[in-house]
């Protein structure tokens, strides 16, 4: 998640936690980061400058900070024409900063909380579960590159990097549910590029309310998805998102929605736009281009708007979310018409929140652009 | 038929004292039986209530015997079936030292992780309005629990507070995070638990890379697609291996229902017995209805009505007393299953659970059931005087009726052989089919009562013999007795069913308690004798620290030492196949030779169990099994199977699901396991008292763990006052029993008299004074309670020894060596039984006395 939005995460570790949020289901007004969190991310290191990242190193964890994301998003194709959705996330949480040193086999300090949904578009389906595991006894499994490659397990899912790879990638991606399953290996492609400020995230106005973010933006992936039937192989773009903080949002910002686009002249695009309870747009809020060559071209605070447009409420009615996007900017001219694949791509897991494939359709500068991509958005359940 | 029942209401109007007196037989029956189906119930369903909380919603269950299943097996495992469904979890006993209320606890340790579709309130998903489950410090603070509102507010304990406890003798310091948030239905199934994480339960139980059990739920909405439940129970056999057990979620049920079985089989049979003195004295008021109305019946006859229809108008009678009876019973039953529940959940916590009841659970179904069985009851027991009425000739009305139901004298003791008989064949061939001995014992009753009139007319002859020189008024009284046996009988003999099982019981119990501080003395032939506090609801398998063990068993007091190890395996024998307790015993001569032995019993039994040739059993085992000396047992232990010869049979009361004894050679070969207790011979002429003091001391300094260690003659005690703890409950029922009694005789024989008005009037008429007549009431029923008293007497024992031989044999699976009455249930028979008919004559004898002898007379 991209951004700076924690919410999703929050919000989980909220209900996982239990500290002191009304309702983790309704991820807004009554769910603020410092409610959430309390005094718990005492002890917890801050991200306070641009970082010095080192790769593969830094595909693996970083326990000092509180929370910390592997987001995977991908659009696949099959050779009949049939288009899929993919996501797969590993969230670590910690519960505490320092803890004794226990005997137990099961005693944890942290947890691993992941996420998956399978986008059937033209069978016009939508997959998602969740599985959570503490990091302790087998439960669940958190590798670094370093020790003897990336590894990422929970339950029956795992993100595994391959043996002859990096220690990161290519990293074979398995998951699956009821009615849904995918075995897929991403990467690489695109180096990757950092966030923000050399990869600093900046949050808030306090120093130390950021966190450290960095994109693979385009990177291919392939493999093979089941839907209720015999695996179908297939092939796509994926977009891999890493990041790791420990503070979280303020208390006026209600959600956010983040774009992540990937246009058909090899042009990728990421924009977090933050929701503040007024309706206006938080100052926080980002932007960023990474050309073909893979050099990113942050844009400044306002360059970069969504509108929504539209409006499709869940089955059940428990939220309601903006059915399509429009992305304008003067400069670089770009005005791009952002559809989901499919209306419900809502996650309704621990948290409840929206993450789908989009088709994107427009011009950027000057000259007509079509795309894939996906797109999260995030605070818009309805008062309950 | 209007006109016949107010007849029949009239009758019993003008007789109150003998319809209340059935009426209240009817009700202690009933009562007792639907006082015990509460108590019963409301015990069943706490149990079960805790077993499904915290099994939860699963369809099976994996265990692996007191090591349990390593964590990663479990992961793996859920990696496997889908990730969901599969909930790891430790239970420990838990003591609170310093708590005056209650000292002991289970600790649940569960992955707030893993349980969210098995246990959704042990989850991290839980939530009851805004307070969540403290996931997060649940899991990272050790120690950290969280309880129920009642069991924190029991505890004394708070937010933030810290609760010393220990956990298998070892001292830990549990610390609350604050009330558990759960609904009430499942709060009532956590009153005796402390939530806490895998790790914490880990830690507190030594256990720190194992679960004790794993809760699956192999529910299609669950598991992976493409795998049904039969291949995910092939998987997860194959993925936890062979030592685990997985059974169905259904097969753990009905625990207590098994766990409690003799107390509730105890029980039962008082209550029906009660209830069958209830149905004489509905037999006795109907048929003495039937008669006074005699002569109105036949007037009915001769007008027209058909007989039927005055049978069918006395068993409506019979009916409704049965209904007012039973109901007000019912009534009466809830109150006293508050009484019951008491000694009954004491009994439950001294042997197997930890749970704690607060109020008996009023069942509406157990009231209809109770109701409608003592209506049934009444209806069946006035089938008999119905008949006798839908016979009375339309020539009553012409004829003087003299006596009722004589004749066929014959009867009874033609009936009472063919149930003799049919008792005898039942018992002899009881086997463990504990119906059977159920039949056999009713069908005995029936015989006693049969041969009640025989016996009685014999008694009374001899009484009359007796009394020959004494003045007329006392032969009157017994003559007149004598004279009137034939319709005395039947009262007579539901006094003797009712007092007859009241010694019956009273046998049994002190029996088995003779018994059990005999065998106590043969398997406690050492001094002292260490063990861990075990938890009440498991039996002490948690090991002694080695420091410990060596500290003691080399100190300078004692002369030699035995050692237990004592674990569960799966044990397959005979027709048996079970986890079973084995201990591998390393035993001194003496405790080799004062074993008691109930087959087998030779050196070279002996001798080969210690070399680990072969295998002790204990007597319910080889009952439950089915075995005997010779035959193989079949061990499953971590390197597969294992086969032993069995070399004896054991007497042992303390564990009715039964044992088996290996050698200590045999057991560090095949299983694992440390000493879980510790006997000890101290040097001849040391006091005792002082050495144990000394040993307590060194075991403080050899380790940090609490281990009890008791004198012989302290756990000898000990052990007596839980059994006569477990046995307070008959104490109870036999108590009521007598109070049935009590009030049976008072009916049956007021009644009675009131029976005989004429021959009193005609008493009175002769120049009889009050004093007089009141001195023949008294004197005979003083007479039919001492007989009914001594007849009871043979009766009873017969009846004990049936229960201790049979039933208990069928029920618990041990025999006992030593059967005999106790002198003072008999006496306090005998004496119950002549002070409760003395009190019945009081009312007729005063009534008598005051009335004109005209009065008397046309009463009649």
């Amino acid at each position: 998640m991209r951004a700076k939005s924690d919410l999703p995460v929050v919000a989980a570790t909220c209900a996982l936690l239990a500290t002191a949020c009304a309702d983790p289901v309704v991820p807004t007004s009554s769910m603020s980061v410092g409610d959430a969190l309390g005094g718990a991310d005492t002890g917890f290191a801050r991200a306070v400058a641009p970082p010095d990242l080192r790769f593969p190193r830094d595909h693996g964890a970083h326990p000092e900070f509180r929370t910390e994301w592997w987001y995977v998003t991908g659009n696949l194709d099959a050779a009949d024409g049939k288009r899929f959705g993919v996501q797969l996330v590993f969230f670590r949480q910690a519960l505490a900063a320092n803890v004794p040193a226990r005997p137990a086999n099961a005693a944890a300090r942290d947890v691993i909380l992941a996420h998956a949904a399978l986008t059937d578009v033209d069978g016009d389906r939508h997959f998602a579960e969740e599985r959570t595991g503490r990091l302790a006894g087998g439960m669940a499994e958190l590798r670094g590159p370093d020790e003897g490659g990336f590894r990422a397990v929970c339950a029956d899912w795992s993100a595994v990097a391959v043996a002859e790879g990096d220690g990161f990638l290519p990293l074979d991606l398995r998951a699956g549910g009821r009615g849904f399953a995918f075995d897929l290996r991403v990467g690489p492609g695109k180096p990757p590029v950092l966030q923000g400020d050399r990869g600093l995230s900046r949050k808030g106005d306090e120093p130390g309310n950021a966190s450290i973010y960095y994109s693979m933006t385009r990177v291919p992936i392939e493999g093979t998805v089941r839907v209720s039937g015999a695996p179908l192989a297939v092939r796509g773009l994926a977009w891999i998102d890493r990041e790791w903080s420990t503070s979280a949002l303020g208390r006026d910002q209600v959600g956010w929605d983040w774009f992540s686009l990937q246009l058909d002249d090899g042009t990728d695009l990421m924009l977090y736009q933050l929701r503040k309870r007024d309706g206006s747009i938080d100052a926080n809020s980002r932007g960023a281009i990474v050309g073909a060559d893979g050099r990113i071209e942050v844009l400044p605070p306002g360059a970069l708007v969504a509108t929504p447009s539209g409006e499709w409420t869940a089955r059940d009615g428990g939220a309601r979310y903006p059915a399509r996007w429009r992305l304008t900017s003067t400069s670089p001219p770009l005005d791009l018409e952002v559809t989901p694949l499919r209306a419900d791509q809502e996650l309704r897991v621990l948290v409840r929140y929206w993450e789908g494939a989009v088709a994107v359709r427009g011009n950027l500068g000057g000259a007509a652009v079509a795309g894939r991509g996906y797109l999260e958005m995030t605070g818009y359940t309805t008062a309950r | 038929m209007k006109l016949l029942l107010r007849q029949g209401v009239r009758h019993h109007r003008r007789h109150p004292l003998q319809t209340l007196l059935t009426l209240f037989g009817i009700a202690v029956g009933t009562a007792m039986a639907c006082a015990m189906q509460l108590a019963q119930g409301t015990a069943e369903r706490a149990f079960d209530r805790a077993i499904e909380i915290v099994a939860g919603t699963s369809t099976h269950t994996a265990t692996a015997g007191p090591d349990g299943i390593e964590l990663e097996r479990c992961a793996a495992l859920r990696a496997r079936l889908g990730g969901r469904g599969v909930a790891p979890s430790i239970t420990a006993v838990v003591r609170v030292p310093g708590s005056a209320q209650r000292t002991v606890l289970r600790a649940f340790g569960v992955d707030p992780l893993a349980d969210a579709d098995l246990r959704p309130w042990a989850s991290a998903n839980a939530r009851a309005g805004a307070t969540p489950l403290p996931v997060a410090e649940l899991m990272t603070v050790p120690g950290a629990f969280v309880a129920t509102d009642a069991v924190l507010a029991r505890l004394g304990v708070k937010a933030g507070g810290a609760l010393p406890i220990t956990v298998a003798g070892r001292p830990f310091v549990a610390r609350c995070l604050g009330a558990l948030p759960v609904a009430a239905d499942v709060g009532k199934g956590l009153d005796d638990v402390l939530v806490v994480d895998l790790a914490t339960a880990q830690e507190w139980t030594g256990r720190t890379t194992r679960v004790d059990r794993i809760d699956l739920r192999l529910a299609p909405d669950l598991l992976p697609d493409g795998m049904d439940e039969r291949a995910a129970l092939a998987l997860a056999a194959e993925q936890l291996g062979p030592g685990v057990r997985i059974v169905e979620a259904g097969a753990r049920s009905g625990g207590l229902s098994k766990l409690a079985r003799g107390f509730r089989i105890n029980v039962r049979a008082l209550s029906l017995l009660s209830l069958l003195v209830g149905a004489f004295l509905v037999h006795e008021t109907m048929r003495l209805s039937v008669v006074a109305r005699r002569r109105s019946f036949g007037v009915l006859r001769a007008l027209g009505a058909r007989g039927p229809v005055l049978g069918f108008v006395v068993a409506s009678e019979a009916a409704l007393l049965g209904l007012v009876g039973s109901v007000a019973g019912a009534l009466l039953g809830t109150m006293l299953a508050q009484v019951l529940l008491d000694p009954l959940v004491r009994t439950l916590n001294d042997h197997y659970a930890t749970f704690e009841l607060h109020g008996v659970e009023l069942d509406l179904s157990v009231l209809a059931a109770s109701t409608l069985l003592g209506t049934l009851v009444a209806v069946l027991a006035a089938l008999g005087p119905a008949v006798a009425a839908s016979r009375v000739p339309p020539r009553e009305v012409l004829v003087v009726h003299a006596a009722v139901s004589v004749g066929r004298r014959w009867r009874a003791p033609v009936v009472g052989a063919v149930a003799a008989l049919c008792a005898w064949l039942c018992l002899s061939t009881t086997g463990d089919r504990l119906i059977q001995g159920y039949v056999g014992t009713l069908a005995m009753m029936v015989a006693a009562v049969a041969f009640v009139p025989p016996a009685l007319g014999g008694l009374l002859a001899v009484a009359a013999a007796l009394v020959r020189r004494a003045g007329p008024f006392v032969r009157y009284v017994v003559r007149g007795t004598a004279a009137a046996r034939d319709h005395l009988a039947m009262p007579v003999a539901a006094m003797v069913l009712a007092l007859a099982s009241t010694i019956g019981l009273a046998t049994l119990v002190g029996s088995f308690r003779t018994s059990v501080a005999e065998w106590l003395g043969q398997v406690l032939p050492a001094d002292v004798y260490v063990m861990v506090p075990g938890g009440v609801d498991e039996r002490p398998r948690s090991a002694i620290a080695p420091e410990i063990v060596a500290a003691l068993r080399g100190a300078p007091e004692v002369a030699e030492s035995t050692t237990y190890q004592r674990t569960l395996v799966r044990v397959r024998a005979g027709r048996g196949d079970d986890d079973v307790e084995l201990v591998g015993m390393d035993p001194t001569d003496a405790v080799k030779r004062g074993f008691p032995f109930v087959a087998g019993d030779d050196v070279a039994g002996r001798e080969s169990m210690v070399r680990g040739e072969s295998a002790w059993v204990s007597e319910p085992l080889s009952f439950r099994f089915g075995l005997a000396v010779g035959d193989p047992i079949v061990v499953t232990t971590p390197a597969g199977e294992a086969t032993l010869p069995i070399g004896g049979i054991y007497r042992d009361y303390s564990n009715e699901r039964g044992e088996v004894i290996v050698g200590k050679a045999w057991f560090d070969a095949h299983l694992t396991g440390g000493v879980t207790a510790v006997s000890l011979h101290v040097h001849d002429g040391r006091d005792v008292d002082a050495v144990v003091a000394d040993l307590r001391r060194r075991a403080a300094d050899a380790a940090e763990q609490d281990v009890q260690i008791r004198s012989q003659r302290d756990l000898r005690e000990g052990s007596l006052a839980i059994f006569d703890r477990s046995f307070a409950i008959t104490g109870v029922m036999r108590l009521l029993c007598l109070i049935v009694a009590f009030f049976g005789i008072c009916s049956a024989f007021a009644s009675l008299q009131l029976e005989r008005g004429s021959e009193i009037g005609l008493l009175r008429c002769l120049g009889a004074r009050p004093a007089q007549i009141g001195g023949i009431v008294l004197g005979q029923t003083a007479v039919l309670g001492a007989c009914a008293g001594l007849l009871a007497l043979p009766v009873g024992a017969l009846l004990g020894h049936v229960l201790a031989a049979v039933i208990n044999k069928v029920s618990f699976g041990w025999s006992l060596p030593v059967v005999q009455v106790p002198v003072s249930a008999a006496g306090e028979v005998v004496a119950l039984a002549i002070v409760a008919a003395v009190l019945a004559g009081v009312q007729p004898a005063f009534r008598f006395a005051r009335m004109r002898p005209a009065e008397v007379l046309r009463e009649a």
